[in-house]
């Protein structure tokens, strides 16, 4: 928000600082105070699009997307090329799962700024969350070269390359994404996923138990946690999937299980006992083992 | 407690971090005192030892090597009394307050300096015996990503050299840490002597709660209302949730007025209605509170708030 900073001014916050204090506030996660003093930017500066701005990224927090765009589209009426309300709109799209949106704001913020690295993130991680991951790792490599600092980034990296089969180089790249980063708990999310992919059950629950550490009030953090907690009892992993199994396409699945279904009829149904039993044992040690005796608690809408 | 807020505001100094800078830290002699904090035993026992009996029998406190001053954290969901206990501590010991703010902590990282924070305690030594509250201390001196820059690492490194000083140059200053979000805090915060007192202060229980509404309600037309009971339905509110649903009641009792001419009373009906709609704001914060306490307490620092859960039966 360095570029946020504004002529001098006369007021109760002395000028040029507003940015860093709505900056400040929102690495708080103090989103209404942050509401408020964006607000009181836009207030002694209500010509300029960075209160406007500063306000979406607050409604951004407080998930208020709505309220978002709105502001957003002020701020590229008074500016069509601000580069950074581009930026918060294809963030919001992505929130929103509003991929073709998502695409043509992205598109537009970096045909102002081919520099914005974060975009280039958003997009494979679109491809990737779409299976395609061809071009996932095409555009998370743009993420990595424009900077190539960001834990992150390598981390998705080492993902998509898991998601392609590149056992090495996936590996190569999680040694890198841990190298860089130790505090994000998305990185370890996406290190957790690409050592899953790798058959790596033991990495993968180490990489969820950083994540959880690190954010354990994502329900998103905790699911994965507790997945990787099951993976990791030996009867789930022989009954649900064997990693070789991975490797074959889905409709090869289905001709395999047909072709095992009319030569061994009784072995099948035993096996998918033995499936629907592993999924309910482990799921019930997890829960003891994290929750003790007690029931779950309910899911809250945050 | 209004006339309360205009008394505390006419005993009120000002401490003005720069000319520049319109954020304050008030400083004020209290005279709320424990008698005027209901319920809270446990925590009332533990800041008796800890602070205020070192100060009122200094001999024999000497005589185990201790003295008066120190600190401690308190913390727990929002509104729910931490403000009004440290402001209580500093009564019983007839001690100034310095209540240090959000507001006045964010002037100190942006556009401030370190050197704010430093004149605070200077007054808070100046001024002992003193209690300096610290409102927000996860702003101060949070973990979190966006408190690695240079300059913030500064200012939590300044407070931790003035908390170290309260062994040495601190007597009879009592340094009060307040935090709706515990589990940001820097580690290197809660080391001993430093806030290694780690207090939870819940909602108010079920008597706390009703002498909350009866101070709520009174001056307005409640004849006939049962208290109580309302207590009773009203589990884990907050002191801020019961002055919340006493003004809803309110609003709905006028607009009835506004219609007959007449004055209504507060009846149960208007807060049954309002109970339907509204329900404790805290539970966010326990549900937040659990998921850290279950799976991100290396140092088992928030079983107190588990223990909490399980006993009133929060899901």
């Amino acid at each position: 928000m360095d570029e946020y900073m504004q002529e001098p001014q006369t007021g109760p916050v002395p000028a040029g600082l507003r940015a860093d204090r709505v900056q400040r506030l929102l690495d708080w996660n103090r989103y209404k105070d942050a509401l408020a003093e964006a607000g009181e930017w836009l207030r002694e500066e209500p010509e300029t699009p960075e209160p406007y701005n500063a306000l979406a990224l607050a409604y951004l927090g407080l998930n208020d997307f709505d309220k978002a765009h709105e502001c957003l589209n002020q701020a590229l009426k008074l500016d069509p090329d601000e580069a950074d309300a581009w930026f918060l709109r294809a963030v919001i799209y992505y929130s929103t799962q509003d991929w073709d949106n998502m695409q043509q704001a992205a598109a537009e913020g970096l045909r102002i700024d081919p520099e914005r690295a974060h975009l280039h993130y958003l997009l494979a991680n679109m491809h990737n969350k779409k299976g395609k991951f061809d071009r996932a790792l095409s555009s998370i490599e743009q993420a990595m070269n424009l900077q190539p600092e960001r834990g992150l980034y390598a981390a998705l990296y080492s993902y998509v390359l898991a998601n392609l089969n590149e056992i090495a180089r996936s590996k190569e790249a999680a040694d890198t994404a841990l190298r860089l980063e130790a505090e994000d708990s998305m990185a370890f999310l996406y290190l957790g996923w690409a050592a899953d992919r790798r058959g790596d059950a033991r990495a993968a629950k180490a990489m969820m138990e950083q994540a959880i550490r690190l954010d354990p009030d994502d329900e998103q953090t905790r699911t994965e946690y507790m997945q990787a907690l099951q993976k990791n009892y030996w009867f789930y992993r022989i009954f649900t999937l064997p990693l070789f199994l991975r490797r074959f396409k889905p409709w090869q699945l289905v001709l395999t299980w047909i072709a095992v279904w009319i030569l061994f009829r009784p072995l099948v149904v035993v096996l998918i006992l033995l499936y629907i039993l592993a999924q309910l044992l482990s799921k019930i040690f997890v829960h003891i083992q994290v929750y003790g005796w007690h029931r779950a608690p309910k899911r809250r809408r945050k | 407690m209004d006339d309360d807020k205009e008394q505390r505001r006419k005993n009120l100094k000002v401490i003005q971090f720069d000319k520049n800078a319109e954020d304050l830290v008030e400083s004020e002699k209290p005279t709320v005192t424990f008698a005027e904090v209901g319920g809270m035993e446990e925590i009332k026992k533990k800041i008796r030892m800890n602070f205020i009996m070192p100060l009122k029998q200094p001999e024999l406190f000497a005589a185990y090597g201790r003295q008066a001053g120190g600190s401690l954290l308190l913390y727990g969901p929002p509104g729910c009394g931490k403000t009004f206990l440290a402001r209580a501590v500093a009564g019983e010991i007839e001690a100034t307050f310095l209540h240090l703010e959000l507001q006045a902590i964010l002037s100190m990282y942006v556009g401030g300096s370190e050197h704010n924070l430093h004149d605070i305690f200077e007054k808070a030594r100046a001024e002992a015996p003193c209690v300096l509250f610290i409102d927000e201390l996860d702003a101060l001196g949070g973990s979190r990503q966006g408190m690695r820059q240079h300059h913030d690492r500064m200012l939590v490194n300044q407070l931790l050299i003035e908390l170290d000083g309260l062994a040495s140059f601190n007597e009879n200053v009592f340094i009060i840490g307040a935090t709706n979000t515990p589990w940001y805090l820097d580690s290197a915060l809660r080391r001993p002597g430093r806030f290694n007192n780690l207090l939870f202060v819940p909602p108010p229980e079920e008597e706390e709660r009703g002498t909350i509404l009866d101070l709520k309600l009174a001056g307005k037309p409640a004849q006939g209302l049962n208290v109580r009971k309302l207590a009773e339905s009203t589990p884990l509110f907050s002191g801020a949730d019961l002055d919340q649903l006493v003004r809803d009641a309110t609003e709905m009792a006028l607009e009835r007025a506004m219609e007959t001419g007449e004055i209504q009373p507060l009846a149960e009906t208007d807060f049954r209605r309002v109970l339907k709609s509204r329900q404790a704001s805290t539970l966010d914060w326990f549900a937040t509170a659990r998921n850290y306490a279950t799976f991100s307490d290396t140092n088992g620092e928030y079983g107190q708030v588990l223990e909490y859960i399980k006993k009133h039966r929060i899901r």
